[in-house]
């Protein structure tokens, strides 16, 4: 029998998810999202050579690499030779061989999940007949998958203990081994250690050839995943224009602070905020209307009040994704962009968690393992900005600049009885107030803001898996709430919204033939509020309102209370038709949902009357369709159209400050792209998008508006630009993009009116986000931005109100000055200390506007408008912190 | 050291909350040009409808760096046309014009006359035009946060370099709408229309000398060049329950239970208590005015440009402010306006001899 050696060729996915989902196919995973992150690579358990037939004369080594399917049982369904050896005969050995491998199961997102790897043979002919010692050689070299270059100082250990080190030629030789079956295991400091066997007999010299991607040294082990991993289940690729960042990435981004979330302000297409927004504008959509979702459960706001934190603590943070438009079927009820936040899966060995602590707010989490089905995981965080004010400084600083207090907490516990089949009970809690007075010797200028904003959710995440096929579940309720109390001189102006949240999402996603991957599902959301007002119709202002900062507001008072309800059922269905060998995807997808609008009060409250309700009911067909050209293996060419419709806010149901009648508006949108892999870590994409929007919620403009219409229905939008992204991902030590968006946002308010910048318009945004790690537990990262300043409306003039004593301006054309350009440097860097095996310190420093730089946040005038200033934001903002993780 | 740079970062940290606001000079007490200070109407509430029409007379306080200026070069007009939502101010733009097809010209002067437009509570207040046939009702004026509706006039100050126009608005009695009957006998019964306030007077230095200050400059009170000064600004006490023969028609009383205060019935000069139709507890409640005082000066300098009582604190009757008289001697114009929260205003001029 002819012997043989084999070679694997070890070539690492990226561990960054991005790069993953860029590689890998795999179907809509829980909450109907797909993700494709390796938490576990295939693991031969049982090593097959090849039997060389007899009649094959091997004058010298044959390479076979073959392209094999690895399912969730670990066996090999399916093995195709991609680069035969030239002998027919041996190329069906290897395939043969191949096929009755067996493997550990790959596990993707935690959960065991078929994949395909490439394997590759190397058979060497039969030696010489000669004396045979009794043991055997085993040689070989450890290379660069990516650079080929020989990979120095990888330790190679066989299960016997032996081992050797490579030398700078990445070879390696370890002597006098016993013959048989043995565990390979490599290892070093820029991957992950790699297991394999090798079969090795008495009297032969085994020579052994490894490719291994490297990977930053920073990224923890269980992010990496060291095999090219190409993941069976066809992904569903609606997602054809979308940013996604690791949790390990986004939290070294400077000016982050260390938190995940935050790193959606640095993506391409999102305006930059003004200090203390917080506002997520994408693609010159408004704030309110980009939907934020956690594992498919729909939460308000993504950050706290201020923009300092995200509502969701890092730990617990798998990734987060954007999509500025053109997402698929499964998503709706928003005209602007998607965000969507993947939690860690909770599986995992053993007790982790971590102490964050920083001059703004501290914070802890803990995961862990009850028993092999029961896992759970905690997570909580508290501001205590205002109590170290109080400490360090001698006046009350609250009372001058309003300072947001706030506390998140999120609890998770699954359960997983089977490895196909996993359920997640989970709630999330975020709190946030803002007390902010402002005294003054005028009855008429004393000021207080209060608003306290919080919101809870709890769901159940069921996911089931049965052979390619996914079934996920997650329905919820949650609770929000928002309360000003907010008075100027004797002007009040009060708003409390309660709601509660019930939603459901469900999918199914098959593949019914292998080059179709469908999903089908339903959305389900309701939305119960009750709500109560007071004040003037115009504070706060709303988008397209003229006013400027500062202005007196409107001495005009009203009250209401209403409730509605609004629900809707979309179901959906969206496929992906894998052609032309997987060049082309052509993803349909049509979302039709049924929506019924609520209002208890359609005129404003009357005497003792009764109120009277009203009841809208609408169908929105949304079809979405995308189609991903794989020009090559560099080149990416896309294209997607949609329709989104949004149902009307409750706030802007009042019959005294809005319009009871209010129905959904509706966006349209388009976009065409490409991609250019520069190389294997390097990329490039282009996407180019035109957004038209209808039936937007304005005020009127009428001296008498009709009763129950001070909002009226009829404005439209228009957003388009071109948004330019090149992506250098964790590989090498290194991550980082380079972002520019050009877009032009325009709003008319009603038919007849001209069109006008959206208040929020901000035409370029220019963001570089690079992180290094130096090595010896250091990294250092930095960004630099640059962001035209949003539009503002001149003052012209001004006249005297004799009855209040103040001025008030005189307009000129709508939106036609900007604020000054933004530019600002941030830098960040971090020293990792590990304490044994598990307990890791991490301390930063986190500066933001290194050159503190004054940058104009917003225009403010005199008293009499004469004259114009502006607003500077924050200095140079040096953040230490600390984070203590096991 | 550490506390040192601890409070850096949280001096940076507030930054980040709250930015820089620049310090943009200037302020609305110094007098350095033409300007409109105040604008009454006497009666200073009434309601448009009345029999007869009630007849309204609107006065100014025109002045200038050196004292109070000549009115006739000021243009009057009442407002005939209702202001969009979300126009700021308080009057519709087209009226700020020197003339126009919505403007009532009022003529030119320090004072005017005219009737009160009849058709003010419909423009201006809570009964909006009858709609057309098959069209919705438009929607009602909203009320200030008193509950007042008020008939806007603007001034057109004709300056070198363009009209400067003031706003001035006259308060209006419409009642209620959209009550119960109850609600609107209610109120109909215990609301008393606004009187304008008196500035009782203004005196230096009020727990010493009690100097008043005067528009004469040989009887006023005197003050060191350089110097701060506390002057105080003084209203009548109201009194907070009604009583029969103060000459005060308050809220409850009544031509029945007190014809002496009630068969001519006047308000009070000061922080008067009034009833308010509280939309949220859709309930008629009892208040009272707020009281500001505008402080204005040709020279020198004050601490605060208003300073007043707010409602929670009506029961104090004056007011102070912290005056630093220029360095240079001589005589300094200075003005006091004296604002309720319902519209009414009443003013004094003074000179402060400084030497």
């Amino acid at each position: 029998m002819n012997r043989a050696r084999l070679g694997l060729l070890l070539a690492a996915l990226l561990a960054t998810p991005t790069l993953a989902r860029a590689q890998a196919r795999t179907k809509a995973a829980a909450g109907g999202q797909a993700h494709g992150v390796v938490t576990k690579p295939p693991q031969v358990a049982h090593f097959v050579a090849p039997t060389v037939p007899d009649d094959v004369k091997l004058d010298q080594t044959a390479t076979v690499e073959l392209e094999i399917a690895i399912g969730v049982d670990g066996k090999v369904s399916e093995a195709n030779v991609l680069t035969g050896s030239g002998i027919p005969e041996l190329d069906d050995a290897a395939k043969a061989a191949a096929l009755a491998l067996e493997f550990e199961p790959a596990e993707i997102d935690g959960v065991p999940a078929p994949v395909r790897i490439k394997y590759k043979y190397e058979i060497q002919p039969p030696a010489p007949t000669q004396t045979v010692p009794d043991t055997a050689a085993f040689t070989g070299t450890v290379t660069d998958q990516k650079t080929k270059a020989p990979l120095a100082g990888v330790k190679i250990e066989l299960d016997t203990g032996q081992s050797a080190i490579t030398d700078d030629a990445g070879h390696f030789a370890i002597d006098g081994v016993t013959p048989g079956t043995h565990g390979v295991t490599l290892s070093g400091p820029t991957f992950t250690p790699i297991g394999t066997e090798e079969t090795l007999e008495a009297g032969r010299r085994y020579e052994a050839s490894y490719e291994v991607q490297v990977a930053a040294a920073a990224v923890p082990d269980e992010e990496r995943a060291d095999f090219e991993v190409v993941i069976v289940a066809t992904k569903l690729g609606s997602k054809i224009t979308s940013t996604e960042v690791t949790a390990e990435q986004g939290a070294r981004v400077a000016g982050t602070g260390g938190d995940v979330a935050k790193v959606v302000e640095n993506l391409p297409g999102v305006a930059r905020s003004t200090v203390g927004s917080g506002a997520i504008v994408v693609w010159g959509a408004g704030a309110q209307d980009t939907r934020v979702y956690v594992d498919g459960v729909h939460i308000p706001v993504l950050y706290h009040e201020g923009g300092y934190r995200s509502v969701i603590h890092s730990d617990l943070v798998r990734s987060v994704e954007l999509q500025p438009g053109g997402y698929g079927a499964s998503y709706g009820r928003g005209l602007g962009g998607l965000i969507t936040v993947g939690l860690k899966p909770l599986e995992e060995p053993g007790y982790h968690g971590s102490v964050q602590v920083d001059a703004i707010d501290s914070s802890a989490s803990l995961r862990g393992s009850l028993n092999d089905k029961f896992h759970f995981g905690v997570a909580a965080r508290k501001s205590y900005l205002d109590w170290v004010l109080a400490r360090v400084t001698s006046e009350d600083v609250g009372d001058f600049v309003p300072i947001p207090k706030y506390w998140d907490a999120q609890a998770r516990v699954s359960y997983t009885p089977d490895e196909d089949t996993s359920l997640e009970l989970g709630t999330l809690f975020s709190y946030d107030t803002i007390d902010h007075n402002l005294g003054s010797s005028d009855p008429a200028d004393i000021k207080r803001e209060a608003k306290m904003t919080r919101f809870s959710r709890y769901y159940l995440h069921y996911v089931k898996k049965q052979g390619g096929d996914t079934t996920s579940i997650v329905p919820y309720v949650g609770f929000d709430e928002t309360r000003v109390r907010d008075i100027f001189g004797t002007v009040p102006a009060e708003l409390d919204n309660r709601t509660t949240v019930y939603g459901l999402r469900a999918s199914y996603t098959t593949n019914p033939v292998p080059w179709i991957a469908f999903s089908a599902g339903i959305d389900l959301e309701a939305a119960v509020s009750s709500l109560t007002r007071n004040g003037s119709v115009t504070t706060p202002p709303r988008e397209g309102d003229l006013h400027v900062f500062g202005q007196l507001p409107q001495d005009q008072d009203n009250f209401d209370n209403w409730k509605t309800t609004t629900a809707g059922l979309a179901p959906y269905a969206e496929a992906d038709f894998s052609l032309f060998d997987d060049k082309l995807h052509l993803i349909p997808g049509l979302r039709i949902e049924p929506q019924v609008v609520r209002v208890s009060r359609l005129a404003p409250p009357e005497s003792d009357s009764p109120p009277v309700g009203f009841e809208r009911e609408d169908t929105e067909v949304d079809p979405r369709f995308a189609v991903r050209w794989n020009v090559s293996k560099r080149v990416m060419a896309k294209a997607a159209v949609g329709i989104y419709h949004q149902p009307p806010f409750a706030e802007d149901l009042s019959s005294v400050f809005g319009n009871p009648k209010l129905g959904p508006a509706n966006a349209r949108q388009f976009l065409v792209g490409a991609g250019y892999k520069l190389s294997k870590p390097l990329s490039f994409e282009v996407t180019s998008f035109y957004s038209n929007s209808s039936d937007l919620a304005y005020r009127s403009p009428l001296p008498t508006p009709l009763r129950s219409q001070a909002l009226l229905q009829g404005g439209d939008g228009r957003a388009y630009g071109t948004q330019f992204l090149l992506r250098h991902d964790l590989v090498d030590r290194f991550f980082g993009w380079v972002s520019l968006s050009i877009i032009r946002s325009e709003r008319r308010d009603g038919p007849t009116a001209n069109w006008r910048l959206f208040d929020f318009d901000q035409t370029f945004v220019f963001t570089v986000v690079g992180s290094y790690d130096l090595g010896a537990g250091f990294d250092v990262g930095s960004r630099f931005r640059y962001s035209s300043g949003y539009p503002r409306t001149p003052v012209v003039g001004a006249d005297v109100d004799e009855r209040v004593d103040g001025y008030f301006p005189r307009f000129g054309a709508q939106n036609s000055i900007r604020i000054p350009s933004f530019y600002a440097l941030d830098v960040r860097g971090a020293k990792h200390f590990k304490f044994g095996e598990q307990l890791a310190l991490e301390l930063y420093l986190d500066v933001q506007n290194v050159t503190n730089h004054k940058n104009d946040e917003e225009i403010v005038y005199n008293y009499d408008y004469t004259k114009r200033s502006y607003i500077t934001g924050m200095p140079i903002l040096p953040v230490v912190g600390g984070k203590l993780s096991w | 050291m550490v506390n040192a740079l601890l409070r850096g970062a949280v001096v940076a940290a507030v930054g980040l909350v709250a930015g820089c606001k620049p310090d943009i000079a200037g302020a609305p007490s110094i007098i350095d040009g033409p300007r409109i200070l105040a604008i009454k109407s006497e009666p200073a509430e009434a309601a448009p409808k009345a029999n007869p029409t009630p007849t309204i007379t609107w006065s100014t306080l025109f002045v200038g760096p050196d004292g109070n200026l000549d009115p006739s070069r000021l243009d009057w007009a009442l407002c005939m046309a209702r202001k969009p939502l979300a126009t700021a101010g308080e009057i519709a733009p087209e009226c700020l014009a020197p003339s126009g097809p919505d403007l009532n010209d009022l003529g030119a002067g320090d004072s005017v006359s005219n009737l009160l437009p009849d058709s003010g509570c419909n423009l201006f207040g809570p009964n909006p035009p009858v709609p057309m046939p098959g069209e919705p009702a438009p929607r009602p004026t909203d009320p200030d946060s008193t509950g007042g509706f008020y008939q806007p006039l603007r001034i057109a100050d004709d300056e070198p370099d363009g009209y400067e126009y003031a706003v001035g608005l006259t308060r209006i009695s419409c009642g209620l709408a959209r009550v119960s009957p109850d609600q609107a006998a209610d109120y109909q019964q215990r609301y008393r229309p606004n009187q304008n306030p008196s500035l009782s007077n203004v005196v230096v230095d009020p727990d010493q000398s009690a100097a008043p200050l005067t528009s004469d400059p040989s009887t006023t009170a005197v003050v060191n060049a350089g110097s701060q000064v506390t002057l105080r600004a003084t209203w009548p006490d109201c009194p907070l329950e009604p009583t029969c023969g103060d000459g005060i028609c308050g809220a409850n009383e009544d031509k029945n239970d007190c014809p002496a205060d009630c068969t001519d019935p006047h308000g009070c000069a000061g922080s008067e208590p009034y009833v308010y139709f509280d939309l949220n507890q859709r309930a008629v409640v009892d208040r009272r005015e707020g009281m500001r005082v505008s402080w204005y000066s040709a020279g020198g300098s004050f601490e605060h440009d208003r300073t007043g009582q707010p409602e929670a604190d009506a029961a104090t009757s004056y007011t102070d402010n912290v005056w630093t008289a220029p360095n240079t001697p001589g005589d300094v114009y200075l003005w006091a306006v004296l604002r309720d929260d319902r519209g009414g205003v009443d003013w004094g001029s003074f000179v402060v001899h400084v030497e």
